[in-house]
C-alpha cells in the first residue's frame, strides 16, 4: 500500500462523514420546518437515517476499501495490544526469535555446506568424476590419466571433461625467499566449465595445455596481493614455480580457488610424469559439465559405456572401473545423510518446537484473559470471523518482529561458525543466512504464529457472549486452555532433557579432548614443514647432514629459545606402523598398529614436556646399533600393562597406509625394521583428530630421513618474528630448501578441535536456549493459572488457607508436567545417546551422572519458576479479590 | 416515514437516482425527496440504501461527486450524471419502458395471460 492510497482512503472518509451529516442536518431542518422541538427533530432524523455505522460500513463496502482499512485498524489495535502487554510480547517474540534464530543458523549453515552448492550458470550440471573399483571393496578412486584422455575423446553428452590434480606447487623469484602454495594443475577447458573469467590477463588455451608448450602459470587474487603486490605488470613476467620458469599470464578474482581452496593454476600438460601415467595410477579428478540438451543420466549412461569398453580393452588394469559421480562439490562435502551433523537440524527443530510451544502457552494464556474483552466485542456486533482476524494478526505481527530478530541472531551466529571453519572449507561455499533461509525463516514463523495463535483465537471465537459476561472471564473453556498448556509444558520439558543430555554428553567428550590437550601447551610455540631440495636428497648420509644442520642452526639461533625436528605436529594425525613386541608373537593381520613419529632429541623439551620415565632420544640415538624408542602412557597403558616398559623391545613394520592419506611421505628402507629398545615413556600426548587417547610410538629422525620435516620452534621472549627469523634460518642452512605452512601450534589444535567443538557448543547452545524457553514456558502457565484463580485464593484464604499452602497448591499443579517430561525427556536422551555414540570421545553414551544432574538441573529451574508465581499468589489479599468483580 | 406506500422494485433505485440526477447537480438529500415528491409520496427510498447506491453508481463511472456549497450556506456533495452514465439511463429507461408495457399489456389483457 502506497501512502498516497492511505491518504486518499482517510479523505474519502472525511468526505462520507460530511456528506451523511449534511444528510442529517437537512432532516433535522425539515422536522423543525414541521413543528418540532430541535431535540425531538434531531431525535427524528436520526431515526429516519438509522444507525450511521452500519450505513458508513455499506457505503466502504461499496468502495471495496473496507477490507484493507479493517487490516490496517487491526494491525493498529494489535500493536496497541502488544504495547499494552509489553512483557508477553517481549517474552513470546524473545522465544520465537530464539528458536527461529537457531534453527536458522542451522539450516543455513547446512545449506551452504551441503546443498547450495557451486554457484553459477546451471551449476547442478558441474559434476565431479571418479571411478569406483567394484573389486577390491568397492574402493572410489581418481582417474587415470590415459582413461581421461579415452574418455574425453569419446565420451558424448557433454560440453567438456577437464581433469585436474591438486598439487603443493612452490615459487620463487629474485629477493623473494621460496613460498609453497596450494595449486593445482588443470586442464585448459577447467575454466570454461566453470565460466570462471581472470581478473586480469587470459586463462589457459589449449595451447597451453600441450606437452613441450612454453610454462605458464595463472595466480590467485590473494597470492598476487601479497606477494607481488598486486603489480599489473606481472602479466607476462616469469616467475619460478617448482623451479621452472613460466610465465604469468592472469590472476583469477577474490574467490575462486578450484577446486579447493587453490591459489595457483598450471596446465595439466604441465604436470610431471603424466605422460607416463599408467592406466591403473588414478590420482586425477576430473570435471564435467553435462551439455544442456542432455540429461545427467544420458551422460552417465554415455560414459559408463565407454568405461565398459575401455575395460574390455583393457582387462588388467580395468576390469571392475566404474564411474563415479556426484554434483561438483559434494565430492569435498560428502553428502548429508552419512554425516553426524544431520543431528544438528534434529535438535535445531526441537528447540524451534520448544519456542513454538512457548509461544503458545502465552497465546492461550493471555487469549483466556481477555475472554471479557472478546465478549464484549462479540456482543456489540464483532463476527466471529473478525475476531479470529484480529487474534491473527496479533500473532503474524508478533513473528515478523521474531523473525527480524531471529535473523539478526541467526547472521550473527553463521558468521561465528563461519569464522571458526575458514580455510577450512571450499572456495565456493557462501557460508551465510542465504535468500532461501530468510524466506523459509518468515514462512516458518508465520505459520507457526497462525497456527499456534489460531486455536486460543478459535476456541476464543466460539465464546458464548453473555456467559463469558456472566462469568467475568472466567469461562468453561478455561480448564481446557489450561489442559492444552500443561501437554505444552510436559513436551517442552521432554525436548529440553533430550537437548540437555545430548549437550551434556557432546560437552563431556569436548571436554575430554581439552583435558587430552592440556598436556601440551600450544601457546608461544610456531610450527612449520621444511621440505629438502630433491636433488640433494639421493643418499640417506646427505639427508642426515641436511637434518643435523638444521638442528645445529636451530640450537645456535639466538632468537630461537627451543627448536625441533618431528614428522608430525601434535594433534595431528601420524601415519600407523604395524607393531611387534618382542615375547609377545601375534599373527602378522592381527598386529595392532600404532601412530609412529621421528622426532629430534629436543622435541619433548621444546613442547615443555617431561618424561614420566627413562630418557629422551640423544644425538647418538638412531644409529646403527643405538636402535631405540620412546612410547607414550598409553602404548604403556595398552600393551604393556603393569610392565616396565624401560628396556623392551618393540619392532615396527613397513608403513601401513596413512590415515586420511595426508601425511608426511615417510620413507622406509627395510620393509620390516630392526628391533627398537624403549629408553623413555612420555605422557599421552593426542595426536589424531579429536580421538581419544591412543598409543603412539617416538623414534629418533635419524632412524627415518624423510624428505621432509615439520619444525616446533618457541621463540625467545624479545623475538618479535619468528616466523622471519626462520625464513633468514633455513636459506642459510640451505637456500633451495622449501620453507612453508608457518603458523602457530595453537592453530593446528584448534582445527583437530572444530568437529567436536563445535558439537558441544552448538547442542550447548540449543539445551541453554531450551532450558531458558521451558523455565519461562512454565513460568507463564503458572503465573496464568494465578491469575485465573485469583478469586478461588481468596475464598482459601479467607476460608483459613495459609499462604504455605497455596504455594504448594499452585506449587502441584505447575510441577504436574514436570514427571511426565521428565520421565519421556530421559528416554529421549538415551536414545539421543545412541545416536550421537559416533562422535563420542571417552564418553559413554549413556551418562547417568549426567543424566541425573540434568534431571536435577530442571526440576530445580521448574521449581523455582513455578515458586515466583506461586508466591504471587499467597500474597493475595482476599479481601480485595472478592471486592474484585 | 417508517410506514412505506411501497417498497421499491428490485434493482430500480438506481434507475430512479440517475433520472432524478439526470438534469443537473443535486445532492443525496435532495435526490430522496425529488423521488418522493414526484411519486407524489408512493415511493420512499430507504435512507439507509441511498447513500451505498450513489457511492456504487458513483464507482461505477455513471455519477460524478463534488462538493459545493449549497443552501444551507456549508458545502454539500453534488451527484451529476457523466457521459456513461446518460448512456445508462438511456438503456436502462428503455429496458423499463418494455418490461412496464410487458407487464401492462398481459395485466390488462382480457384473457390474461391465457392467450
Amino acid at each position: 500500500m502506497t501512502r498516497l492510497r492511505w491518504r486518499r482512503a482517510r479523505d474519502r472518509e472525511r468526505e462520507l462523514d460530511a456528506e451523511l451529516q449534511d444528510h442529517l442536518e437537512r432532516l433535522v431542518r425539515e422536522h423543525v420546518r414541521a413543528g418540532l422541538s430541535p431535540a425531538a427533530a434531531r431525535r427524528a432524523a436520526h431515526l429516519d437515517l438509522g444507525a450511521i455505522e452500519p450505513l458508513k460500513e455499506a457505503c466502504r463496502d461499496v468502495r471495496g476499501t473496507r477490507w484493507a482499512r479493517d487490516v490496517w485498524r487491526d494491525v493498529r489495535i494489535a500493536v496497541r495490544g502488544l504495547m499494552r502487554d509489553r512483557w508477553f510480547a517481549a517474552v513470546a517474540i524473545a522465544s520465537l526469535a530464539l528458536g527461529l534464530g537457531v534453527a536458522a543458523m542451522v539450516f543455513s549453515i547446512i545449506d551452504a555446506y551441503y546443498f547450495r552448492g557451486v554457484p553459477g550458470r546451471h551449476a547442478e550440471q558441474l559434476l565431479f568424476i571418479g571411478t569406483r573399483d567394484a573389486q577390491g571393496r568397492g574402493r572410489d578412486t581418481g582417474v587415470s590419466w590415459p582413461d581421461y584422455d579415452d574418455w574425453r575423446r569419446t565420451a558424448r553428452g557433454f560440453d567438456g571433461l577437464a581433469a585436474f590434480s591438486n598439487a603443493a606447487m612452490t615459487i620463487g623469484d629474485r629477493g623473494l625467499a621460496l613460498d609453497r602454495r596450494p595449486g593445482a594443475y588443470v586442464a585448459a577447458d577447467t575454466f570454461r566449465l566453470l565460466d570462471a573469467m581472470p581478473l586480469i590477463g587470459r586463462v589457459f588455451t589449449p595451447d597451453d595445455d600441450r606437452p613441450g608448450a612454453p610454462p605458464v602459470v595463472i595466480l590467485s587474487q590473494p597470492l598476487w596481493t601479497s606477494r607481488y603486490l598486486a603489480d599489473p605488470h606481472l602479466i607476462g613476467r616469469a616467475i619460478q614455480v617448482d623451479g621452472v620458469s613460466a610465465t604469468v599470464i592472469g590472476v583469477m578474482p577474490n574467490g575462486f580457488g578450484f577446486p579447493f581452496l587453490q591459489e595457483m593454476w598450471r596446465p595439466l600438460a604441465a604436470m610431471p610424469s603424466l605422460a607416463m601415467e599408467s592406466r591403473d595410477t588414478r590420482s586425477l579428478g576430473v570435471l564435467a559439465r553435462v551439455r544442456a540438451d542432455v540429461s545427467r543420466a544420458d551422460a552417465l549412461a554415455n560414459l559408463a559405456r565407454v568405461a565398459g569398453q575401455l575395460a574390455t580393452r583393457f582387462p588388467e588394469t580395468n576390469a571392475g572401473i566404474g564411474v563415479r559421480a556426484v554434483r561438483f562439490g559434494q565430492q569435498q562435502t560428502g553428502t548429508l545423510g552419512d554425516s553426524p551433523v544431520l543431528l544438528l537440524p534434529v535438535m535445531a527443530v526441537l528447540v524451534l518446537l520448544i519456542a513454538c510451544a512457548n509461544v503458545a502457552s502465552l497465546l492461550l494464556g493471555r487469549s483466556a484473559g481477555r475472554m471479557r474483552e472478546m465478549a464484549i466485542r462479540a456482543s456489540i456486533g464483532a463476527t466471529r470471523w473478525r475476531l479470529v482476524r484480529q487474534l491473527s494478526i496479533e500473532s503474524l505481527l508478533l513473528a515478523l518482529v521474531a523473525s527480524g530478530v531471529a535473523l539478526a541472531l541467526a547472521a550473527v551466529g553463521v558468521h561465528v561458525v563461519a569464522d571458526a571453519f575458514r580455510g577450512n572449507v571450499p572456495y565456493w561455499m557462501d557460508v551465510t543466512v542465504g535468500r532461501r533461509g530468510m524466506a523459509a525463516l518468515v514462512l516458518i514463523a508465520c505459520a507457526a504464529a497462525v497456527v499456534f495463535g489460531l486455536a486460543p483465537a478459535l476456541s476464543l471465537s466460539k465464546t458464548d457472549a453473555s456467559r463469558a459476561l456472566a462469568e467475568g472471564g472466567r469461562s468453561s473453556t478455561a480448564p481446557q486452555i489450561a489442559r492444552w498448556t500443561h501437554r505444552f509444558v510436559s513436551v517442552q520439558l521432554a525436548l529440553t532433557i533430550v537437548l540437555l543430555g545430548g549437550a551434556g554428553l557432546l560437552a563431556r567428550s569436548f571436554l575430554a579432548v581439552y583435558e587430552a590437550d592440556r598436556v601440551v601447551d600450544p601457546s608461544g610455540l610456531l610450527t612449520a614443514s621444511v621440505e629438502m631440495p630433491a636433488s640433494r636428497t639421493a643418499t640417506r648420509d646427505e639427508r642426515a647432514a641436511f637434518y643435523d644442520r638444521l638442528g645445529q642452526a636451530l640450537a645456535a639461533d639466538p632468537s630461537i629459545a627451543a627448536a625441533t625436528l618431528t614428522s608430525a605436529l601434535p594433534f595431528l594425525d601420524a601415519p600407523d606402523r604395524r607393531l611387534s613386541i618382542l615375547g609377545r608373537p601375534l599373527p602378522s593381520d592381527t598386529r595392532p598398529t600404532v601412530p609412529t613419529i621421528a622426532i629430534g632429541p629436543t622435541y619433548f623439551e621444546t613442547l615443555r614436556v617431561s618424561l614420566l620415565r627413562g630418557r629422551t632420544f640423544a644425538s647418538a640415538d638412531g644409529q646403527p646399533g643405538m636402535e631405540t624408542a620412546v612410547v607414550n602412557q598409553r602404548f604403556v597403558e595398552v600393551y604393556l600393562p603393569g610392565e616396565d616398559a624401560i628396556g623392551r623391545q618393540i619392532r615396527l613394520d613397513a608403513e601401513v597406509r596413512a590415515r586420511r592419506g595426508q601425511a608426511a611421505p615417510i620413507e622406509n628402507d627395510q620393509a620390516a625394521g630392526p628391533w627398537l629398545t624403549i629408553v623413555g615413556v612420555a605422557p599421552t600426548i593426542r595426536q589424531a583428530m579429536a580421538a581419544g587417547p591412543r598409543p603412539v610410538v617416538y623414534v629418533p629422525y635419524r632412524s627415518e630421513l624423510a624428505l621432509s620435516t615439520r619444525l616446533v620452534v618457541r621463540g625467545r621472549a624479545n623475538t618479535r618474528d619468528v616466523g622471519m627469523a626462520l625464513r633468514t634460518l633455513v636459506a642459510r642452512v640451505d637456500p633451495s630448501a622449501i620453507l612453508s605452512d608457518i603458523k602457530p601450534l595453537a592453530d593446528a589444535q584448534r582445527n583437530s578441535r572444530l568437529q567436536p567443538q563445535l558439537f558441544a557448543s552448538m547442542f550447548g547452545l540449543f539445551g541453554v536456549i531450551a532450558l531458558a524457553l521451558s523455565a519461562i514456558g512454565l513460568y507463564a502457565v503458572t503465573a496464568y493459572a494465578v491469575t485465573r484463580r485469583t478469586r478461588e485464593v481468596g475464598v482459601r484464604m479467607a476460608l483459613g488457607a495459609r499462604p504455605a499452602q497455596v504455594v504448594i497448591l499452585f506449587l502441584r499443579q505447575g510441577l504436574g508436567p514436570l514427571g511426565t517430561g521428565l520421565a519421556f525427556g530421559l528416554i529421549g536422551a538415551i536414545g539421543l545417546g545412541r545416536l550421537l555414540e559416533s562422535v563420542l570421545i571417552r564418553t559413554s553414551a549413556v551418562d547417568p551422572v549426567t543424566l541425573v544432574l540434568l534431571a536435577v538441573l530442571l526440576v530445580g529451574v521448574c521449581l523455582t519458576a513455578c515458586f515466583i508465581p506461586a508466591l504471587r499468589a499467597s500474597a493475595v489479599d482476599p479481601a480485595a479479590t472478592l471486592r474484585h468483580d | 416515514m417508517r410506514a412505506s406506500k411501497a417498497d421499491l422494485p428490485q434493482g430500480t433505485l438506481d434507475l430512479l437516482i440517475l433520472r432524478v440526477v439526470a438534469p443537473g447537480p443535486v445532492h443525496g438529500y435532495a435526490i430522496a425527496q425529488r423521488i418522493r415528491q414526484v411519486s407524489r409520496d408512493v415511493l420512499q427510498v430507504q435512507q439507509g440504501s441511498l447513500y451505498p447506491a450513489l457511492h456504487r453508481l458513483e464507482r461505477r463511472g455513471w455519477l460524478m461527486a463534488e462538493w459545493r456549497s449549497s443552501d444551507t450556506g456549508r458545502d454539500a456533495k453534488f451527484y451529476r450524471l457523466t457521459v456513461k452514465g446518460r448512456a445508462q439511463l438511456k438503456v436502462e429507461t428503455a429496458s423499463w419502458d418494455q418490461l412496464a408495457t410487458a407487464i401492462t399489456a398481459i395485466l390488462h389483457h382480457p384473457d390474461g395471460a391465457a392467450s
